[in-house]
């Protein structure tokens, strides 16, 4: 057997599960206009649910039955349901952090249903997976092979017969071909939706229950680790066509394979190539496909236009009550700062540093997600690039990490400018998997270098000087942080009253009746994601300074995600929306912390701000900006009952245009 | 509907928001000036760490203790067993009347989340604001809260996976520090002694596995085992072992190193048995797992493993090792003895041995003196002794380790040594190796737990 054979044989069962993954996200996508980030986290689920029951002693088919058949179909179906159905007109932003949600929210989930225990041995479905059961020429066989190629012909034939000889069939054919004539011709594309949302979970959960016993271990990271490659796959079949993704799959598991047989074994090229194929492979298929510059349309003309945005509590005040919020503001500011400075104890002031670190970090998402409508999935690993800059100077120039801190910023935007290059014109779809996709790539590839992060050991980062000013007391450092945040804050500010800030509000709201009124979308969206990238590398330095040591644990691609949900759950549009979010969140952690490890804030608050992403359709402003405002309201309504003046908004300009809802979705569950 | 606004922009701002400065050249001017004022006066602040040998956490009739592990998080609960260890240590000191009249109160266990950032704010936590006096045990993937810890002189004790743990005086690792960059005798020892001479070496492309194997290639180049297949660059989680293992078979490998993880080195030995050779010997950094072997079974038939303590397998010739059994299923009836769980009895006991040494007057920087003074800490006979005047920065000057076998299920301890004092599970070699050829092991060093005996106090 040809040697090549030999090498690219392995590569089909893996290519199997790139393939199941590649056609759940292209149903969902085609007929929902949804991409499921969530559908790693889903057969993850389904995976988990399939070992407990094998290991509670039920028989493999009715765990098979209970995970696959019931539990995914049935998760599939409740998304669509409760979710995703609700927010079909919404934009493609808005879709992508509702999935962004639910991967974060439910592998945690499961951890405190199925408890953090140690899962050794995932069982096979359905033949013993070490065994040789034959060889074809010199390769030999196993049991998870069999079953892995055997269930995934099995699924596919079954789709095959569905969508060739049944009227089902047909019309999600004609929904993927074209959901709006589907639509005039009378047919009911919420049950098609439905039915594909049904299929897609399923195939998620059969992924899942298949890919675990390739590893020895039950966890969830490998199965996000694999949306990449499913994603690449996805983007060979156009996001749209089954077959391809389909072949595109298998093709991606066996040259991924042949690669590491032909590659120089040990080479820097060869671990690097491996890691970063399916990544390459997505970055291509981005650049070079024509169809994928443009996103799914879905049947609603307006779709690509995110839904006017509600007045901020800000704008609700009227001159009187501004004042008299303004100065409690300054006075519990002032009484915050004085308490830091003087009795609050030492590890609550750190707190609230790491606190005010991640807010600008978070001003990165406001400035990118909350004023531009784009989406980043790699702002944690901006933040490292940005730290490692600053500590590897300090290291080895004795450069200090204040001009560390500038130089890693830079660096971040440049790498931020090379990403943004040739996936921002192809939009918000296409950023959100490319820079996911770098997130990976960076993080494993990366930063484990001894002149990055240097692996698990981390580097070392000064605190820093100024003049005969000592940072290295945590109170000192507090203030700094404070400093820094100010002026990050004010920059953000600056930028959305100016003309660029209007710009971008022009954009977010259409980007065709941007450009034409003169704005070069294309330069406009690079500045805003370098800036963006640069501030997240600023943070990342500071936060380096702060901890005084880090490592690429510490900017690890979930934290990306992570960051965004909290930050969409305070509130994306506003400078303070970040700012509470970053205090708040590390707050609470530390708060929550005499919970049971179980229920901790580092369990619980990932589902909390998971879950409250998913509003985003509805909340665009964010969960906690919408109490502000509904409190606001109420307060205004109680002062003018108990005698006062009735309420006139200020005549001054509001910080945001105030547009009139013409349409608002519905409830998202 | 309402009225649309229009988008007003702000007379006298540029493109960014700002006010426009094209007609103000000095402002720009002493904007720039003064950023580069700010940043040639900054430089770096020098770390400074506080001596306090303070009392906190000590009372009359009791110590309080806090320990610090990743129980959440991506990572599962791999590190959740070592506070099963320290505290069933704790529960049987107590219930012996404690130490010096003092009880020994784990209070506070604390969650980092497998999250560094967490890490350091847990560990300032316990310092800061619950008052313990140490930190037993610490056992987590991303020990990032070491630097406060050292800082403020916190003794600390724990699991060490990290190069945080090198070198600070306050830091303890239940067996000892051991540099991973040094050439390691135990892989050829192994080779030498199955009679192979063909090695392939495989691991992650990770900075840990990479300097473990990179030693383990230059221990048995130095040792005369030909590494005929070297692949250091492994992605993680492990793929593309299928081609790995095809260039093994074609090398002719006869014994394999791995310093990947369990789930790897899994994964390893099924591509093994699919390529027909699962015959050839293989030694695994990480391994030593008895519900995996008892899980995988025959698939890890072959495999090789060594650690630093006396094997659970061999708990019956040594009292120490069937104490901490015994004390473990006593306490915590369904915990299982794990690698981690002993990490985190053997912490507690060294701790315990440095407050017996101090007597009453229990301070920090009495107790770090005293532990740092140990020359021969066994835990009760279940580790080679530890010289703790050295072992901060590894040069004890020799290593001991106990090898096992996977048979059907099951680790059998293998090799050993013999002197005239008695028989052991642990085989010795110099640390660092002498510039020769020739890899001997070294005659039994004394302290190190021999068979059958009541073993050596630590």
């Amino acid at each position: 057997m040809p040697q090549i054979v030999v090498y690219g044989l392995p590569g089909i069962p893996l290519g199997c599960i790139f393939a199941l993954i590649a056609v759940g996200l292209v149903l969902a996508y085609t007929t929902s206009g949804v991409f499921n980030l969530a559908f790693g986290a889903e057969a993850y689920a389904a995976a988990l649910l399939f070992y407990v029951a094998v290991h509670a002693g039920w028989p493999k088919w009715a765990a098979f039955v209970v995970s696959v058949v019931l539990f995914g179909p049935a998760l599939g179906l409740a998304m669509d349901r409760y979710l995703f159905r609700h927010i079909r007109t919404a934009s493609t932003l808005a879709k992508l952090i509702a999935s962004l949600g639910l991967l974060i929210a439910i592998p945690r989930l499961t951890e405190v249903i199925f408890g953090n225990a140690v899962r050794m041995a995932p069982p096979s479905l359905i033949l013993n997976p070490n065994h040789i059961y034959f060889h074809l020429g010199s390769y030999a066989v196993s049991g998870i092979e069999i079953s892995t190629v055997g269930v995934t012909t099995a699924a596919l034939i079954v789709l095959i017969g569905l969508f060739g000889f049944t009227q089902l069939g047909l019309r999600m054919r004609a929904v993927v071909e074209s959901p709006r004539m589907v639509q005039l011709t009378g047919i009911n594309a919420d049950r098609v939706s439905m039915v594909a949302w049904v299929i897609s979970g399923a195939f998620a959960s059969l992924a899942g229950v298949l890919l675990a016993p390739l590893y020895a271990q039950l966890l969830d990271y490998n199965f996000t680790g694999l949306l990449v490659s499913g994603i690449a796959a996805a983007a060979i079949g156009g996001f749209t066509s089954l077959p391809l993704a389909f072949a595109g799959g298998i093709g991606l598991g066996v040259i991924q394979e042949i690669l590491g047989g032909y590659l120089p074994s040990g080479s820097i090229l060869s671990s690097g190539l491996q890691d970063a194929f399916p990544f390459l492979v997505l970055v291509v298929m981005l650049v070079a496909l024509p169809s994928l510059k443009r996103e799914h349309e879905t049947n609603d003309p307006l779709a690509s236009c995110d839904p006017p945005p509600p007045p901020l509590a800000s704008t609700l005040r009227n001159q009187s009550f501004d004042r008299w919020t303004r100065y409690a503001s300054w006075t519990i500011l002032f009484i915050f700062v004085l308490s830091v400075v003087t009795w609050i104890p030492g590890n609550w002031v750190f707190t609230l540093s790491q606190g005010m670190v991640f807010s600008i970090i978070f001003l990165s998402i406001t400035l990118l997600t909350g004023m531009s409508g784009q989406l980043s999935l790699a702002q944690a690993t901006f933040a490292g690039v940005g730290a490692f800059a600053a500590g590897q100077l300090a290291d080895h120039f004795g450069l200090s990490v204040i001009a560390g801190m500038f130089v890693g910023g830079l660096l971040a935007a440049a790498v931020g400018i090379i990403v943004a290059i040739p996936t921002l014109r192809m939009g918000t779809l296409a950023l959100a998997l490319g820079t996911f996709a770098l997130a990976l790539l960076v993080g494993s590839v990366v930063f484990p270098y001894s002149w990055a992060g240097n692996g698990n050991s981390g580097i070392s980062v000064p605190r820093p000087l100024i003049g005969p000013v000592s940072f290295q007391d945590d109170r000192a450092f507090f203030l700094l942080s404070l400093v820094i945040l100010v002026l990050c804050s004010l920059v953000i500010i600056m930028i959305r009253r100016g003309m660029v800030g209007r710009s971008l509000l022009a954009l977010r709201s259409s980007e065709v009746a941007a450009s034409t009124i003169g704005i070069d979308v294309r330069r406009l969206k690079i500045m805003v994601f370098a800036l963006s990238s640069g501030i997240a590398g600023i943070g990342g330095a500071l936060f380096a300074s702060l901890q005084q040591s880090v490592s690429p644990a510490d900017f690890s691609y979930d934290l990306s995600l992570l960051f965004v949900v909290v930050v969409v759950t305070a509130g994306v549009r506003t400078v303070e929306g970040a700012i509470e979010a970053g205090i708040g969140y590390y707050l609470l952690l530390q708060i929550m912390d005499f919970l049971p490890a179980r229920y901790s804030g580092g369990v619980i608050l990932p589902i909390l701000f998971g879950l409250g992403a998913l509003s985003y359709a509805r909340h665009p402003e964010g969960l906690v900006e919408f109490q502000k405002r509904v409190w606001t309201e109420r307060l205004l309504r109680l002062r003018d009952r108990l005698g006062g003046t009735p309420s006139t908004p200020d005549s001054d300009l509001p910080d945001e245009v105030v547009i009139p809802a013409v349409h608002h979705p519905p409830a998202t569950g | 509907m309402g009225k649309m606004r229009g988008l007003p922009v702000r007379r006298g701002s540029n493109s960014l928001g700002f006010r426009s400065c094209s007609g103000r050249p000095m402002v720009s001017l002493i904007a720039v000036l003064s950023i580069g004022i700010l940043l040639s006066a900054c430089s770096n602040a020098k770390a400074v760490y506080s001596k306090s040998g303070n009392t906190n956490g000590v009372y009359p009739h009791k110590i309080v203790v806090g320990a610090l592990a990743s129980l959440t998080g991506p990572v599962p609960a791999a590190f959740a067993p070592a506070i099963d260890g320290a505290k069933a240590y704790f529960d049987m000191i107590n219930a012996r009347g404690g130490v010096d009249g003092r009880h020994i109160d784990l209070a506070y266990v604390l969650d980092d989340a497998s999250n560094p950032a967490q890490d350091t704010d847990q560990a300032r936590t316990l310092v800061e604001q619950d008052h313990v006096f140490a930190v037993v045990p610490v056992a987590t993937p991303s020990f990032s809260g070491a630097t406060y810890l050292t800082s403020h002189d916190v003794p600390t004790f724990g699991y060490a996976v990290t190069s945080q743990w090198d070198g600070p005086k306050n830091l303890f690792a239940y067996d000892g520090y051991v540099n991973f960059s040094y050439p390691d005798p135990d892989y050829a020892f192994v080779a030498q002694q199955l009679g192979d001479h063909r090695a392939a070496v495989v691991a992650y492309d990770i900075s840990s596995s990479v300097t473990a194997c990179n030693a383990v290639v230059a221990a048995l180049r130095k040792f005369g085992i030909d590494v005929v297949y070297e692949n250091l660059a492994i992605p993680v989680p492990a793929s593309g072992l299928t081609a790995a293992v095809q260039r093994m078979k074609q090398d002719g490998v006869d014994y394999i190193a791995s310093c990947m993880d369990i789930s790897g080195d899994i994964q390893l030995a099924h591509k093994l048995a699919q390529a027909g050779i699962s015959n050839i010997p293989q030694l695994w950094l990480d391994g030593y797992s008895v519900s995996a072997v008892h899980t995988y079974g025959s698939l890890m038939n072959d495999v090789y493993v060594f650690n630093s303590n006396v094997p659970f397998e061999a708990a019956a010739e040594y009292p120490g090792m069937a104490a901490y059994i015994n004390t473990l299923h006593k306490y915590f009836p369904t915990a299982r003895p794990s690698e981690v769980s002993l990490a985190g009895w053997a912490s507690a006991d060294l701790f315990v041995q440095g407050l017996r040494a101090i007597g009453r007057d229990v301070t920090r920087t009495r107790l770090i003196s005293a532990i740092n003074n140990m020359t021969d800490f066994t835990a009760n006979g279940i580790l080679p002794p530890v010289n703790w005047k050295y072992n901060h920065s590894g040069e004890a000057g020799w290593e001991c380790n106990s090898f096992l076998k996977a048979v059907d299920g099951h680790f059998h301890p293998v090799f050993g040594s013999s002197s005239p004092r008695g028989r052991s599970v642990f085989t010795c070699f110099d640390m660092p190796q002498p510039a020769t050829n020739k890899l001997v092991p070294i005659p039994l060093p004394p302290g190190v737990p021999l068979a059958s005996t009541s073993g050596s106090t630590g």
